[in-house]
């Protein structure tokens, strides 16, 4: 008697699957752990799970292209005398100089004010673009401190107390060596080409009731005139919010674990923190049952996407959401057209570790690595030219990120560090063990 | 000279009348008295004014101060001088914790003791402690120079940058990538300026010594893991 044995394919681990098996062997081979840009990649609840009741019997539509639609929102009633109004509720994250070219915050503050919303500055400091083409412009108060003067938190419109973000709660963040230029060490006050480590929490206060300390007294130098708000990362976020409207907040900012960081370690990336759409509702209850509700306003971040993102936060009971991932990807980090570009530095990786790419990239085209801070961009005319063409487009100015091989390396030299994209993969490895890059830059968020 | 009792007038009224000093404004002398421990008194000065405070002050005495020459006749808490940019600020007693963090100019003295996290995070300030300081004093301190006539505590300096420490006393321990360094002239010069600046007398530069960065954790590498 015939048996037909059919064909059995083997079966994949969802434990120990490719991603996994694949680290596992690249830590083996190099002996270090990862550090990336980005927020989580794991796949959490998030607003594709929502969808919306329309309107019919129960409740009635507003006519499309016809009748008015105010998305006017006023941040910062409760205290300040002089609270912001934003035309549109979607304002931009902040992210610091330093992890962006002074170009890209130029292009948000003109995209920002064209849309009549904020935008918000990020560790390094206020830099005179982007306080320059911003109308709004929120200064984010944070524990490193870097370029944190008295001056521009005068000459901000709002002032973000950061006390964490989605990607790591309660972690530190690291600015590699590669991306820090003359000016940007210079704003920190820190040497060029070491990674600078920014502080996980404010040197000089600790707790809520230091906080609410540490609020009056910004709000005595600004002469109570801005807005304070205070950001935190996912974590608790009931306890937190209610703890921060206690402190004296004016506004709340909640970042889920998709909200995107310049660099930190995967690990903390992938494990600690609450998604987004986890954290809204219980942020809102907190303000309900405090009575602060719309008297407070909540601001969300973390993964949003789209307008369908945006309403669902705002029917979750946010006042208005941030973005910063989104806005990187429209001036075009992480676009496949510079896949080409991309490859090129991975086949030097590939070359191994001894070999370098040379210190100046090619300056035919407008790069990433030429609009990013961290990198020589060329001549003059150059870099006239980059940005003439990357401010004739807004939104295709180019990649934001740090690229690999500057040359530029701290005072050890034995030890190399190769970014391949701010919003990707950062590896760090030893001479004599070959680091190889895993992702394409298109595929990285 | 405009005098503010802080038992009866608000404290925003003397941070007001601070900051909104017309220019050419010759009264640029100040006193405060009965601040009773207030929090943010005097702060965010942006003007060469002089500030008398009569008393102990809460957190943040002085905070932000821009060119403003502020003296707290009592002791300070958490925070005095933070962020300081330019003028000075002295404290005839002691000065709680991260006393002239992250400040970035202008010269703090504290004529008693200092206590946890004096300096943390220091970008340029210069601050002088008569007396003690506290344990993670100078916590990655970036630039400036913290002076210590009296005895540290655990771990000064650690994952210190290019902040310079002098200390005459003992040194309970150093924190990471901390260690002592050579006393070199210029060294000396600068503490004898520093010395004078801040009032001490019948001191020598000799007395003291020098702790600065190993620069061994300045890029971030696996192979240090084990000093974190």
């Amino acid at each position: 008697m015939s048996y037909h044995n059919p064909y059995t394919p083997p079966r994949k681990s969802a434990t120990f699957d490719d991603h996994t098996l694949a680290e596992i062997r690249r830590a083996a081979a190099t002996g270090i752990y990862d550090i990336r840009g980005a927020g989580t990649k794991r796949k959490v609840p998030h607003f594709d799970d929502l969808l919306f009741l329309g309107a019919s019997i129960s409740r009635y539509p507003l006519e499309g292209y016809r009748e008015k639609c105010d998305t006017t929102v006023v941040l910062g009633s409760r205290h300040a005398k002089k609270p912001i109004t934003l035309k549109t509720p979607i304002t931009i994250a902040g992210m610091s100089f330093g992890a962006l070219s002074g170009n890209a915050k130029e292009a948000l503050g003109r995209g920002a004010t064209l849309a009549g919303t904020s935008t918000t500055t990020g560790d390094g400091g206020m830099t005179d673009e982007e306080r320059g083409h911003s109308q709004t412009l929120v200064y984010q108060y944070l524990p490193s401190r870097y370029g944190m003067n008295p001056k521009d938190l005068r000459r901000a419109d709002a002032i973000e107390v950061v006390v964490g973000q989605g990607a790591k709660p309660g972690g530190g963040g690291m600015l590699l060596g590669q991306k820090i230029s003359d000016r940007v060490a210079n704003m920190r006050n820190l040497p060029k080409g070491i990674d600078q480590r920014s502080a996980c929490r404010h040197p000089d206060w600790t707790g809520p009731d230091d906080l609410e300390i540490k609020i009056m007294e910004l709000r005595e130098i600004t002469d109570w005139e801005k807005p304070i708000y205070v950001k935190v990362g996912g974590a608790r976020p009931y306890y937190d919010t209610a703890l921060a409207v206690k402190a004296g907040a004016d506004v709340v900012v909640l970042d889920g674990m998709q909200g995107g960081t310049a660099a930190t370690q995967d690990v903390f990336i992938e494990n600690v923190g609450m998604p987004t759409l986890a954290c809204i509702r219980p942020a809102v209850q907190a303000l309900q049952d405090l009575g602060m509700h719309r008297k407070v306003q909540l601001i969300i971040s973390g993964g949003i996407r789209s307008g369908a993102d945006v309403a669902k936060a705002l029917a979750l009971g946010a006042d208005a959401v941030a973005i910063g991932t989104a806005a990187l990807v429209a001036l075009g980090d992480n676009d496949p057209k510079w896949e080409e570009e991309y490859q090129g530095p991975r086949r030097y990786h590939d070359a191994g570790p001894g070999a370098r790419k040379p210190a100046r990239p090619d300056c035919g085209r407008p790069t990433s690595c030429q609009l990013s801070e961290g990198h020589d961009a060329g001549s003059a005319d150059d870099r006239a030219r980059l940005w003439q063409e990357s401010s004739a487009q807004p939104g295709t100015g180019g990649p934001v990120r740090a690229d690999d091989g500057s040359g530029r390396h701290g005072p050890d030299p034995a030890r190399r560090h190769q970014l391949v994209s701010g919003q990707g993969r950062l590896l760090i490895f030893r001479p004599g063990r070959k680091a190889r890059p895993m992702h394409a830059s298109s595929k990285c968020l | 000279m405009p005098v503010f009792d802080l038992s009866v007038t608000p404290l925003r009224e003397l941070n007001s009348a601070l900051h909104g000093l017309p220019a050419g404004a010759n009264d640029l002398a100040f006193e405060v008295v009965n601040p009773r421990g207030h929090h943010a008194v005097a702060a965010g000065i942006d003007a060469p004014v002089t500030v008398d405070i009569k008393g102990s002050v809460g957190y943040y005495c002085a905070g932000m101060n821009d060119g403003g020459n502020v003296t707290v006749h009592g002791s300070a808490g958490p925070g005095v001088a933070e962020n300081m940019m330019s003028g000075s600020v002295v404290i005839e007693g002691d000065a709680s914790q991260y006393a002239g963090a992250t400040g970035r100019g202008g010269l703090l003295v504290i004529k008693g003791n200092a206590a946890s996290r004096c300096g943390i995070s220091m970008k340029g300030i210069d601050i002088v402690v008569h007396g003690n300081i506290g344990h993670m004093s100078a916590f990655m301190g970036q630039s400036g120079h913290l002076v210590v006539l009296g005895d540290a505590g655990d771990a000064l300096g650690d994952s210190l940058y290019e902040a310079k420490l002098f200390v005459r006393g003992t040194v309970k321990s150093l924190g990471s990538d901390c260690i002592e360094k050579e006393m070199r002239p210029e060294h000396l010069a600068k503490l004898s300026e520093l010395l004078e600046k801040a009032g001490v007398r019948g001191v020598r530069p000799e007395e003291f010594k020098r702790y600065g960065s190993a620069r061994k954790l300045y890029n971030f590498n696996i192979d240090n893991a084990d000093a974190y």
